[in-house]
């Protein structure tokens, strides 16, 4: 098993109704659940619609706070997988699929 | 923090849309009303980080707070960024100071901000259409799109009035505050009509049903209760209440397992919710206080009657013509007489109510009403004009708006053109 990074991002409904976000966290967090089940869940926190982007020593690029929806970043979580394949599979399954994009980035097998 | 495991459906339901009023309320109380936007973009943040936050670390044990806590958490990183501090209050150094980080919001402290935010979206200087806008929206937390489901507009129409109205609040500098002293009387008359537009908005079966027209009485009830909690010598708030009461009591019934219309004389009485009644009684009770005879009273004591009433057969009409009469007197429109009309007809027969409908007759304002159409219908048919109903009925089902209505009046003219 390795880990691998699923980075939320973009937001296809930045208007959705309290009701739905509500709706949308009911169906994330039945996902996140079955990925606590099966052992996988390392861990995960949401990000501010809000930073920095710096491109060079000179250049820092203010991100926000009027981001262009898509490409706020709203969180990310660190799974557990067999390879990047399967977690492609797994992150097809996760429901915030329908209102974001999601990358899967394995993170690199270093020495404990 | 709690095992996400689990907690998959322990989300107490509506909370988001709960909560959401709520928030923007006590951002505002900070923020100042020129940053209404800024608190509204906040609190949509702060859910957005709870989809995430919640699903990986669980349900916090106390959701709301949590919700509360990170949304001010926000407002004051914001304020102290300096990145958006342009776009915020020219007041910022103050802003700050009033929302030390340590600082814990008291069930008043919010419960005195959404009051303001009440007061402030039914201000008088904004058109009806935009404090129905706003108190959906910005209070009760739905979205344009639901609202437009809810008011059977378009979405855009919705945003544009949300537009206008945040714009006339600007413009006409509107305080965020409650009133005090003698303007109180008449603010709060303004509120209270606001929540009643919602409740009715959302208690009409002339639109095909949604669970959102439920919600939208549910959620004008709960403001009311908070202003009955918040000023308890206005019996007109009881009188509101009590009318919502027994109102919501008949909801479910008033429409059968395919979502037929089912009338009045039709419906399981024992599915009616007998608490909400009582509970109706005990505001009623409660409203009689005071000399001021509001709407409110009247329409409520009508719904009593027909709430107390063990059958439709037995009702007393002959109360319920009283109140009306009364009613036509205070607030006369054309519908209070046509439910006249209809009760009368109860009360002395089709030919009286047909007599009382007929300076109703040429009413533009009900030229439209199907139910105006329906109710001719139903009185000639009862005095034997068969052809005349069927013209009646012809006519209502050209007005008739929902696809239930219409299948309702369909039914009548089969039975009258048959046996």
């Amino acid at each position: 098993m390795r880990e691998f990074l699923l980075l939320m991002r973009g937001e296809r409904s930045p208007h959705a109704s309290p009701e739905q976000m509500q709706q949308r966290m009911k169906d994330y967090m039945g996902w996140m659940k079955k990925m606590t089940d099966e052992g996988r869940l390392r861990t995960g926190q949401p990000l501010e619609p809000r930073g920095r982007w710096l491109k060079d020593k000179k250049t820092v690029v203010t991100d926000g706070p009027f981001l262009e929806p898509n490409e706020v970043i709203g969180g990310y979580v660190i799974i557990e997988a067999e390879d990047l394949d399967d977690a492609a599979e797994i992150a097809r399954d996760c429901p915030l699929l329908e209102h974001c994009e999601i990358f899967v980035r394995p993170l690199v097998d270093v020495p404990s | 923090m709690s095992d996400p495991g689990n907690e998959v459906a322990d989300v107490v339901d509506h909370l988001f849309r709960r909560e959401y009023g709520r928030i923007v309320a006590v951002l505002t109380s900070r923020l100042g009303l020129d940053n209404l936007d800024a608190a509204e973009d906040l609190v949509q943040e702060t859910l957005a980080a709870a989809v995430h936050h919640w699903a990986v670390n669980g349900v916090p044990d106390a959701p709301a707070a949590w919700l509360m806590q990170v949304a001010k958490n926000k407002a004051v990183n914001l304020l102290k960024s300096g990145a958006r501090r342009k776009a915020l209050h020219r007041r910022f150094p103050e802003l700050v100071d009033s929302m030390p980080p340590a600082e814990v919001f008291l069930r008043t402290d919010i419960e005195d901000s959404v009051l303001r935010l009440i007061f402030t979206c039914c201000h008088p200087e904004l058109s009806q259409e935009s404090q129905l806008a706003l108190t959906l929206t910005t209070l009760l937390g739905f979205g344009p799109e639901e609202v437009a489901r809810a008011l059977l507009v378009s979405e855009d129409a919705v945003k544009k009035r949300i537009y206008r109205a945040k714009r006339d609040m600007r413009e006409r500098r509107i305080p965020f505050e409650v009133p005090g002293g003698r303007a109180l009387d008449e603010r709060l008359e303004m509120v209270l009509t606001t929540l009643y537009v919602t409740y009715t908005e959302g208690y009409s079966t002339t639109v095909d049903e949604s669970w959102i027209r439920k919600d939208l009485c549910l959620e004008a009830m709960r403001l009311a209760r908070l202003l009955a909690d918040r000023f308890r010598d206005r019996p007109a708030i009881s009188a509101l209440l009590a009318l919502m009461c027994f109102h919501t009591a008949r909801f479910d019934s008033r429409l059968d397992a395919e979502g037929g219309v089912v009338l009045l004389a039709d419906q399981d009485r024992s599915q009616w919710d007998r608490e909400l009644i009582q509970l109706g009684f005990e505001y009623l009770t409660d409203s009689a206080r005071g000399e001021h005879l509001t709407h409110y009273h009247l329409e409520a004591s009508i719904a009593a009657q027909h709430c107390s009433a063990a059958s439709f057969a037995e009702t007393d009409w002959r109360a319920i013509q009283r109140f009306y009469e009364k009613l036509d007197e205070i607030a006369p429109n054309p519908l209070v007489r046509l439910n006249l009309a209809i009760v009368v007809s109860e009360v002395s027969g089709a030919e009286a109510g047909l007599a009382e409908l007929e300076n109703l007759k040429n009413d533009k304002r009900l030229a439209r009403y199907p139910l105006m159409h329906a109710t001719l219908g139903e009185l000639c048919r009862r005095t034997g004009r068969r052809r005349e109903a069927r013209e009646h009925i012809q006519e209502a089902l050209k007005w008739a708006q929902s696809a239930r209505e219409r299948a309702l009046l369909e039914t009548k003219l089969r039975e009258l053109s048959g046996g």
